[in-house]
Protein backbone atom coordinates (compact mmCIF):
# COMPACT_ATOMS: atom_id res chain seq x y z
CA UNK A 1 0.00 0.00 0.00
CA UNK A 2 3.01 2.28 0.85
CA UNK A 3 5.16 1.26 -1.92
CA UNK A 4 2.13 2.30 -4.31
CA UNK A 5 2.28 5.45 -2.62
CA UNK A 6 5.71 6.49 -2.86
CA UNK A 7 6.11 5.30 -6.39
CA UNK A 8 2.90 7.25 -7.84
CA UNK A 9 3.78 10.13 -5.32
CA UNK A 10 7.56 9.40 -6.84
CA UNK A 11 6.40 9.29 -10.98
CA UNK A 12 4.24 12.62 -10.13
CA UNK A 13 7.01 14.77 -9.04
CA UNK A 14 9.97 13.72 -10.96
CA UNK A 15 7.43 13.44 -14.10
CA UNK A 16 4.65 15.47 -14.09
CA UNK A 17 5.86 18.38 -12.30
CA UNK A 18 8.69 19.19 -14.25
CA UNK A 19 6.87 18.49 -17.63
CA UNK A 20 6.16 22.54 -18.41
CA UNK A 21 9.79 23.09 -17.79
CA UNK A 22 11.23 20.64 -19.19
CA UNK A 23 8.88 21.19 -22.40
CA UNK A 24 10.11 24.74 -22.47
CA UNK A 25 13.55 24.09 -22.47
CA UNK A 26 13.71 20.81 -25.34
CA UNK A 27 11.79 23.67 -27.18
CA UNK A 28 14.61 25.60 -26.81
CA UNK A 29 17.30 23.16 -26.92
CA UNK A 30 15.88 21.43 -30.35
CA UNK A 31 15.49 25.41 -31.66
CA UNK A 32 19.31 25.77 -30.71
CA UNK A 33 20.84 22.68 -32.20
CA UNK A 34 18.97 23.54 -35.35
CA UNK A 35 20.19 27.07 -35.71
CA UNK A 36 23.92 25.57 -35.09
CA UNK A 37 23.14 22.92 -37.71
CA UNK A 38 22.01 25.70 -40.40
CA UNK A 39 24.67 28.47 -39.67
CA UNK A 40 27.22 25.64 -40.50
CA UNK A 41 25.06 23.42 -43.27
CA UNK A 42 24.34 26.24 -45.52
CA UNK A 43 27.28 26.86 -46.06
CA UNK A 44 27.29 23.42 -47.90
CA UNK A 45 23.75 23.51 -49.00
CA UNK A 46 22.48 20.33 -47.62
CA UNK A 47 19.66 21.28 -45.21
CA UNK A 48 17.76 18.07 -45.98
CA UNK A 49 19.89 16.52 -43.54
CA UNK A 50 18.37 18.69 -40.62
CA UNK A 51 16.20 15.73 -39.05
CA UNK A 52 19.54 13.37 -39.43
CA UNK A 53 21.46 15.66 -37.83
CA UNK A 54 18.70 16.61 -34.68
CA UNK A 55 18.68 12.37 -34.63
CA UNK A 56 21.97 12.48 -33.88
CA UNK A 57 22.80 15.08 -31.33
CA UNK A 58 18.98 14.74 -29.45
CA UNK A 59 18.10 11.72 -29.22
CA UNK A 60 21.18 9.93 -29.54
CA UNK A 61 22.77 12.07 -27.19
CA UNK A 62 22.15 14.97 -25.85
CA UNK A 63 18.40 13.76 -24.93
CA UNK A 64 18.83 11.84 -22.16
CA UNK A 65 21.42 13.41 -20.81
CA UNK A 66 19.65 16.43 -20.49
CA UNK A 67 16.19 15.21 -19.19
CA UNK A 68 18.47 13.41 -16.39
CA UNK A 69 20.03 16.92 -15.87
CA UNK A 70 16.71 17.82 -14.80
CA UNK A 71 15.77 14.95 -13.25
CA UNK A 72 18.70 15.81 -10.81
CA UNK A 73 18.48 18.99 -10.25
CA UNK A 74 14.48 18.98 -9.57
CA UNK A 75 14.08 15.92 -8.10
CA UNK A 76 17.44 13.89 -6.97
CA UNK A 77 18.66 16.91 -4.58
CA UNK A 78 15.11 16.53 -3.06
CA UNK A 79 15.20 12.80 -2.81
CA UNK A 80 18.66 13.82 -1.01
CA UNK A 81 17.41 16.42 1.14
CA UNK A 82 13.80 14.26 1.86
CA UNK A 83 15.75 10.90 2.63
CA UNK A 84 18.53 13.07 4.88
CA UNK A 85 15.76 14.38 6.72
CA UNK A 86 14.19 10.94 7.39
CA UNK A 87 17.61 10.65 8.87
CA UNK A 88 17.30 13.50 11.00
CA UNK A 89 13.60 13.49 11.93
CA UNK A 90 13.99 9.67 13.12
CA UNK A 91 11.61 8.44 10.48
CA UNK A 92 14.19 5.63 9.31
CA UNK A 93 14.80 4.36 13.20
CA UNK A 94 10.84 4.33 13.24
CA UNK A 95 11.10 2.28 9.77
CA UNK A 96 13.55 0.04 10.91
CA UNK A 97 11.92 -0.62 14.49
CA UNK A 98 8.64 -1.64 12.58
CA UNK A 99 10.90 -4.37 11.22
CA UNK A 100 10.70 -3.29 8.00
CA UNK A 101 14.34 -2.61 6.03
CA UNK A 102 14.54 0.92 4.99
CA UNK A 103 16.29 0.21 1.97
CA UNK A 104 13.07 -1.78 0.39
CA UNK A 105 10.54 0.82 1.51
CA UNK A 106 12.40 4.28 0.89
CA UNK A 107 15.08 3.01 -1.64
CA UNK A 108 13.27 0.18 -3.83
CA UNK A 109 10.01 2.62 -4.74
CA UNK A 110 11.97 5.50 -5.64
CA UNK A 111 13.91 3.45 -8.15
CA UNK A 112 10.79 2.32 -9.63
CA UNK A 113 9.16 5.59 -9.70
CA UNK A 114 11.92 7.61 -11.08
CA UNK A 115 12.93 4.96 -14.03
CA UNK A 116 9.24 4.99 -15.07
CA UNK A 117 9.41 8.93 -14.56
CA UNK A 118 12.25 9.63 -17.20
CA UNK A 119 11.25 6.92 -19.45
CA UNK A 120 8.47 9.06 -19.65
CA UNK A 121 10.33 12.19 -20.12
CA UNK A 122 12.56 11.07 -22.21
CA UNK A 123 9.96 10.38 -24.61
CA UNK A 124 8.29 13.87 -24.59
CA UNK A 125 11.59 15.88 -24.77
CA UNK A 126 13.33 13.87 -27.46
CA UNK A 127 9.10 14.94 -28.91
CA UNK A 128 9.30 18.57 -27.70
CA UNK A 129 13.37 19.15 -29.10
CA UNK A 130 12.25 17.74 -32.45
CA UNK A 131 9.40 20.47 -32.35
CA UNK A 132 11.45 23.00 -31.64
CA UNK A 133 13.72 22.15 -34.16
CA UNK A 134 11.18 21.91 -36.90
CA UNK A 135 9.87 25.15 -36.41
CA UNK A 136 12.83 26.82 -36.30
CA UNK A 137 13.60 25.10 -39.66
CA UNK A 138 10.45 25.84 -40.97
CA UNK A 139 10.90 29.52 -39.79
CA UNK A 140 14.38 30.06 -41.30
CA UNK A 141 13.76 27.79 -44.18
CA UNK A 142 10.26 27.03 -45.21
CA UNK A 143 11.20 23.24 -44.86
CA UNK A 144 7.65 21.44 -44.99
CA UNK A 145 6.83 19.43 -42.19
CA UNK A 146 6.34 16.20 -44.08
CA UNK A 147 9.96 16.41 -45.48
CA UNK A 148 11.04 17.56 -42.12
CA UNK A 149 9.78 14.27 -40.39
CA UNK A 150 11.11 12.05 -42.97
CA UNK A 151 14.12 12.76 -42.42
CA UNK A 152 13.79 12.11 -38.62
CA UNK A 153 12.06 8.69 -39.87
CA UNK A 154 14.99 8.06 -41.99
CA UNK A 155 17.80 8.63 -39.62
CA UNK A 156 16.37 7.03 -37.25
CA UNK A 157 16.41 3.31 -35.92
CA UNK A 158 15.10 1.01 -33.45
CA UNK A 159 18.46 1.41 -31.89
CA UNK A 160 18.43 4.55 -31.35
CA UNK A 161 15.43 4.45 -29.46
CA UNK A 162 16.50 1.51 -27.41
CA UNK A 163 20.07 2.58 -26.80
CA UNK A 164 17.92 6.05 -25.20
CA UNK A 165 15.77 4.01 -23.13
CA UNK A 166 19.25 1.91 -21.72
CA UNK A 167 20.86 4.77 -21.25
CA UNK A 168 17.95 6.36 -19.30
CA UNK A 169 17.08 2.86 -17.20
CA UNK A 170 21.11 3.53 -16.19
CA UNK A 171 20.52 6.88 -15.45
CA UNK A 172 17.90 6.70 -13.03
CA UNK A 173 19.58 3.88 -11.24
CA UNK A 174 22.72 5.97 -10.46
CA UNK A 175 20.87 9.25 -9.84
CA UNK A 176 18.88 7.08 -7.21
CA UNK A 177 21.67 4.94 -5.94
CA UNK A 178 23.86 8.40 -5.31
CA UNK A 179 20.85 10.70 -3.70
CA UNK A 180 19.96 8.30 -1.04
CA UNK A 181 23.51 6.99 -0.54
CA UNK A 182 23.84 10.89 0.54
CA UNK A 183 20.66 11.02 1.93
CA UNK A 184 21.39 8.25 4.10
CA UNK A 185 25.01 9.67 4.89
CA UNK A 186 23.32 12.43 6.85
CA UNK A 187 23.02 10.09 9.07
CA UNK A 188 20.62 12.16 11.84
CA UNK A 189 23.29 15.72 12.03
CA UNK A 190 21.66 18.34 9.96
CA UNK A 191 24.80 20.21 9.57
CA UNK A 192 25.49 17.53 7.21
CA UNK A 193 22.76 18.06 5.19
CA UNK A 194 23.79 21.02 2.91
CA UNK A 195 26.62 18.82 1.73
CA UNK A 196 24.94 16.08 1.10
CA UNK A 197 22.94 17.69 -1.22
CA UNK A 198 25.19 19.69 -3.06
CA UNK A 199 27.53 16.05 -3.13
CA UNK A 200 24.76 14.45 -4.64
CA UNK A 201 24.12 16.91 -7.48
CA UNK A 202 27.73 16.91 -8.48
CA UNK A 203 28.35 12.88 -8.17
CA UNK A 204 25.33 12.35 -10.23
CA UNK A 205 26.27 14.77 -13.20
CA UNK A 206 29.31 12.87 -12.43
CA UNK A 207 27.81 9.44 -12.74
CA UNK A 208 25.96 10.47 -15.77
CA UNK A 209 28.98 11.45 -18.02
CA UNK A 210 30.87 8.44 -17.07
CA UNK A 211 27.57 6.03 -17.97
CA UNK A 212 26.97 8.06 -21.06
CA UNK A 213 30.62 7.73 -22.48
CA UNK A 214 30.25 4.13 -21.57
CA UNK A 215 27.17 2.96 -23.51
CA UNK A 216 27.44 5.04 -26.45
CA UNK A 217 31.54 3.63 -26.83
CA UNK A 218 29.79 0.47 -26.76
CA UNK A 219 26.73 0.95 -29.01
CA UNK A 220 28.44 3.83 -31.56
CA UNK A 221 32.24 3.18 -31.56
CA UNK B 1 15.56 -25.43 30.26
CA UNK B 2 13.85 -22.23 30.52
CA UNK B 3 13.31 -20.09 27.61
CA UNK B 4 13.78 -16.08 28.50
CA UNK B 5 12.28 -13.67 26.60
CA UNK B 6 15.34 -11.76 26.57
CA UNK B 7 18.35 -12.15 28.30
CA UNK B 8 21.71 -9.70 28.80
CA UNK B 9 24.87 -11.30 28.82
CA UNK B 10 28.20 -9.03 29.78
CA UNK B 11 26.71 -6.35 28.44
CA UNK B 12 28.96 -3.51 28.80
CA UNK B 13 28.95 -0.23 26.69
CA UNK B 14 31.36 2.54 25.74
CA UNK B 15 31.03 6.19 23.53
CA UNK B 16 34.65 7.08 23.63
CA UNK B 17 36.39 6.67 26.76
CA UNK B 18 33.31 7.19 28.84
CA UNK B 19 31.94 4.22 30.05
CA UNK B 20 27.55 3.79 30.39
CA UNK B 21 27.31 -0.03 30.98
CA UNK B 22 29.71 -2.32 32.96
CA UNK B 23 28.86 -6.30 32.69
CA UNK B 24 25.43 -5.89 32.51
CA UNK B 25 23.79 -10.05 33.52
CA UNK B 26 20.11 -10.54 33.71
CA UNK B 27 16.82 -12.01 32.28
CA UNK B 28 13.25 -10.87 31.62
CA UNK B 29 10.85 -13.88 31.67
CA UNK B 30 7.96 -14.47 29.58
CA UNK B 31 5.45 -12.41 31.30
CA UNK B 32 7.31 -10.51 33.88
CA UNK B 33 7.29 -7.01 34.34
CA UNK B 34 10.63 -5.90 35.36
CA UNK B 35 11.42 -1.69 35.79
CA UNK B 36 14.75 -0.20 35.95
CA UNK B 37 15.35 2.39 38.70
CA UNK B 38 18.44 4.73 37.33
CA UNK B 39 20.23 8.13 38.24
CA UNK B 40 22.01 8.44 35.21
CA UNK B 41 18.88 9.05 32.31
CA UNK B 42 22.07 8.24 29.94
CA UNK B 43 22.52 4.81 31.22
CA UNK B 44 19.18 3.32 31.27
CA UNK B 45 18.58 4.60 28.03
CA UNK B 46 21.18 2.82 26.45
CA UNK B 47 20.41 -0.09 27.91
CA UNK B 48 17.03 -0.12 26.97
CA UNK B 49 18.58 1.07 23.11
CA UNK B 50 20.63 -2.19 23.37
CA UNK B 51 18.13 -4.44 24.59
CA UNK B 52 15.42 -3.63 21.59
CA UNK B 53 18.38 -4.23 19.45
CA UNK B 54 18.84 -0.39 18.07
CA UNK B 55 22.69 0.05 19.65
CA UNK B 56 25.26 -2.88 19.30
CA UNK B 57 26.78 -3.11 22.78
CA UNK B 58 30.83 -2.45 22.79
CA UNK B 59 30.67 -6.12 24.33
CA UNK B 60 28.90 -8.90 25.37
CA UNK B 61 25.59 -10.55 23.82
CA UNK B 62 22.15 -10.16 23.78
CA UNK B 63 19.28 -12.91 23.71
CA UNK B 64 15.82 -12.80 22.33
CA UNK B 65 13.70 -15.99 23.08
CA UNK B 66 16.84 -18.08 23.21
CA UNK B 67 18.38 -17.06 20.32
CA UNK B 68 21.76 -14.37 20.31
CA UNK B 69 21.13 -11.38 18.62
CA UNK B 70 23.47 -10.90 15.11
CA UNK B 71 23.32 -7.16 14.88
CA UNK B 72 24.95 -7.68 11.51
CA UNK B 73 22.87 -9.95 9.88
CA UNK B 74 20.12 -7.60 8.64
CA UNK B 75 17.45 -9.78 7.60
CA UNK B 76 17.63 -11.46 11.11
CA UNK B 77 17.94 -8.26 13.23
CA UNK B 78 14.29 -7.01 11.46
CA UNK B 79 12.97 -10.32 12.08
CA UNK B 80 13.53 -9.17 16.25
CA UNK B 81 12.31 -5.96 16.06
CA UNK B 82 9.22 -7.42 14.85
CA UNK B 83 8.83 -9.26 18.03
CA UNK B 84 9.69 -5.87 20.23
CA UNK B 85 7.43 -2.88 21.31
CA UNK B 86 10.01 -0.06 21.74
CA UNK B 87 9.25 3.36 22.50
CA UNK B 88 11.43 6.26 24.03
CA UNK B 89 12.01 10.38 23.71
CA UNK B 90 13.39 9.98 19.85
CA UNK B 91 10.24 7.40 18.86
CA UNK B 92 8.64 9.74 16.43
CA UNK B 93 6.33 8.45 13.70
CA UNK B 94 6.63 9.01 9.97
CA UNK B 95 6.68 12.70 8.59
CA UNK B 96 5.49 11.75 5.07
CA UNK B 97 2.42 9.43 6.01
CA UNK B 98 -0.80 9.97 7.67
CA UNK B 99 -1.86 8.98 11.56
CA UNK B 100 -3.80 5.91 10.04
CA UNK B 101 -0.84 5.13 7.66
CA UNK B 102 1.56 5.00 10.14
CA UNK B 103 -0.54 2.85 12.71
CA UNK B 104 -1.13 0.30 9.45
CA UNK B 105 2.34 0.43 8.33
CA UNK B 106 3.83 -2.46 9.48
CA UNK B 107 0.50 -4.46 9.07
CA UNK B 108 0.26 -3.68 5.67
CA UNK B 109 3.72 -4.30 4.81
CA UNK B 110 4.44 -7.51 6.72
CA UNK B 111 1.03 -9.05 5.71
CA UNK B 112 0.57 -7.19 1.86
CA UNK B 113 -2.70 -6.17 2.95
CA UNK B 114 -4.57 -2.77 1.73
CA UNK B 115 -5.34 0.13 4.09
CA UNK B 116 -9.06 -0.84 3.80
CA UNK B 117 -8.80 -4.22 4.48
CA UNK B 118 -6.42 -3.65 7.92
CA UNK B 119 -8.88 -0.71 8.95
CA UNK B 120 -11.58 -3.40 10.96
CA UNK B 121 -8.61 -4.83 12.53
CA UNK B 122 -7.08 -1.50 13.79
CA UNK B 123 -10.33 -0.34 15.17
CA UNK B 124 -10.41 -1.52 18.96
CA UNK B 125 -7.09 0.53 19.21
CA UNK B 126 -7.60 3.16 17.85
CA UNK B 127 -11.22 3.49 20.09
CA UNK B 128 -9.26 2.35 23.33
CA UNK B 129 -6.48 5.44 22.48
CA UNK B 130 -9.16 8.00 21.38
CA UNK B 131 -7.37 8.41 17.94
CA UNK B 132 -10.24 8.52 15.33
CA UNK B 133 -10.68 12.43 14.95
CA UNK B 134 -6.58 12.82 14.00
CA UNK B 135 -6.73 9.41 11.65
CA UNK B 136 -6.31 11.45 8.27
CA UNK B 137 -3.77 14.09 9.95
CA UNK B 138 -0.55 14.67 9.08
CA UNK B 139 2.22 14.03 12.30
CA UNK B 140 3.42 17.76 12.46
CA UNK B 141 -0.79 18.66 12.66
CA UNK B 142 -0.60 16.60 15.69
CA UNK B 143 -0.38 17.77 19.68
CA UNK B 144 2.26 15.80 20.77
CA UNK B 145 -0.26 13.88 23.89
CA UNK B 146 -1.44 12.53 20.51
CA UNK B 147 1.44 12.07 19.02
CA UNK B 148 2.39 9.58 21.55
CA UNK B 149 -0.83 7.69 21.96
CA UNK B 150 -0.07 6.81 18.13
CA UNK B 151 3.26 5.60 19.32
CA UNK B 152 2.28 3.30 21.60
CA UNK B 153 -0.91 2.00 19.50
CA UNK B 154 1.91 0.99 16.72
CA UNK B 155 3.84 -0.99 19.12
CA UNK B 156 0.51 -2.69 21.06
CA UNK B 157 -0.11 -3.64 17.51
CA UNK B 158 3.21 -5.67 16.73
CA UNK B 159 1.90 -7.95 19.75
CA UNK B 160 5.28 -8.18 20.92
CA UNK B 161 7.05 -10.71 23.39
CA UNK B 162 9.05 -8.12 24.86
CA UNK B 163 8.09 -4.32 25.87
CA UNK B 164 10.35 -1.37 26.36
CA UNK B 165 9.24 1.91 27.32
CA UNK B 166 11.50 4.87 28.51
CA UNK B 167 10.06 6.89 31.05
CA UNK B 168 6.48 6.50 29.72
CA UNK B 169 5.16 8.69 32.17
CA UNK B 170 6.72 11.72 30.42
CA UNK B 171 4.92 10.69 27.49
CA UNK B 172 1.29 11.10 29.07
CA UNK B 173 0.14 14.00 31.25
CA UNK B 174 -1.30 13.35 34.34
CA UNK B 175 -5.04 13.54 32.93
CA UNK B 176 -4.00 11.05 29.55
CA UNK B 177 -2.36 8.44 31.79
CA UNK B 178 -5.22 6.15 31.86
CA UNK B 179 -4.28 5.86 28.21
CA UNK B 180 -0.54 4.46 29.45
CA UNK B 181 -2.21 1.49 31.77
CA UNK B 182 -4.74 1.03 29.26
CA UNK B 183 -1.81 0.22 26.70
CA UNK B 184 -0.01 -1.66 29.19
CA UNK B 185 -2.84 -3.76 29.61
CA UNK B 186 -3.57 -4.55 26.26
CA UNK B 187 -0.23 -5.95 25.89
CA UNK B 188 -0.42 -7.51 28.82
CA UNK B 189 -3.38 -9.92 27.43
CA UNK B 190 -0.32 -11.91 25.70
CA UNK B 191 0.16 -13.42 28.75
CA UNK B 192 3.97 -13.71 27.21
CA UNK B 193 5.01 -10.04 26.94
CA UNK B 194 7.93 -9.61 29.02
CA UNK B 195 8.51 -5.64 30.20
CA UNK B 196 11.56 -3.18 30.70
CA UNK B 197 10.38 0.36 32.16
CA UNK B 198 12.53 2.62 32.97
CA UNK B 199 10.66 5.08 34.85
CA UNK B 200 10.66 7.30 38.13
CA UNK B 201 7.17 7.26 38.52
CA UNK B 202 5.96 5.77 41.92
CA UNK B 203 2.70 4.91 40.66
CA UNK B 204 3.76 3.28 37.83
CA UNK B 205 6.57 0.72 39.56
CA UNK B 206 3.53 0.47 42.44
CA UNK B 207 0.97 -0.30 39.58
CA UNK B 208 3.29 -2.33 37.34
CA UNK B 209 6.48 -4.11 38.82
CA UNK B 210 7.56 -7.20 39.72
CA UNK B 211 10.82 -6.65 40.13
CA UNK B 212 13.47 -3.51 40.06
CA UNK B 213 16.83 -3.76 38.62
CA UNK B 214 19.05 -0.72 40.28
CA UNK B 215 21.60 0.77 37.55
CA UNK B 216 24.27 3.02 39.16
CA UNK B 217 27.51 3.99 37.74
CA UNK B 218 26.95 1.63 34.93
CA UNK B 219 26.42 -1.49 36.98
CA UNK B 220 23.37 -3.07 38.63
CA UNK B 221 23.55 -2.73 42.16
CA UNK B 222 20.64 -4.34 43.37
CA UNK B 223 17.78 -6.50 42.04
CA UNK B 224 14.76 -6.72 44.16
CA UNK B 225 10.85 -7.39 44.41
CA UNK B 226 8.89 -3.72 44.36
CA UNK B 227 7.55 -4.61 47.81
CA UNK B 228 11.41 -3.57 48.94
CA UNK B 229 12.34 -1.04 46.80
CA UNK B 230 9.28 0.58 47.96
CA UNK B 231 10.20 0.64 51.09
CA UNK B 232 13.80 1.36 50.87
CA UNK B 233 12.24 4.23 48.84
CA UNK B 234 10.20 5.27 51.59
Amino acid sequence: MVIRKIIVQQIYFTAIEVLLLLGIIGVIFGALVIIQILAQLSRVGISEALGQFLVVIVIRELGPLIAAVIVILYSGTAMATEVGYMTVLGDIRAITMRGIDPIHLVAVPRLIGTTIAMVCLLIYFDVVALLGGFIVSWLLTGIPFYTFIMGVAASIGASDIIIGFIKTIFFAAIIVVICLYRGFQVGGEITRLPRAISKSAMDCFLGLLIIDLIISGIFYL
Amino acid sequence: MMKYALECRGIEHKIGKTVFLKDINFTLSPGQNIVLFSESDQAASILLQICSTLIKPTRGALFIEGLEVNFNDQEEFLKFKRKLAFVDKKSTLIQNLSVLENIALATSYHENRMLEEIQIQLEPIIEMLSLKKILSLRPAEVERAAKSRVLYAIEALKEPVIAIFDRPENDFNENDRYYLFNILHKLNENKNCGFIIYTRSRSLIEKWADEIIVLQDGLITQQVDKNSFLVSKK
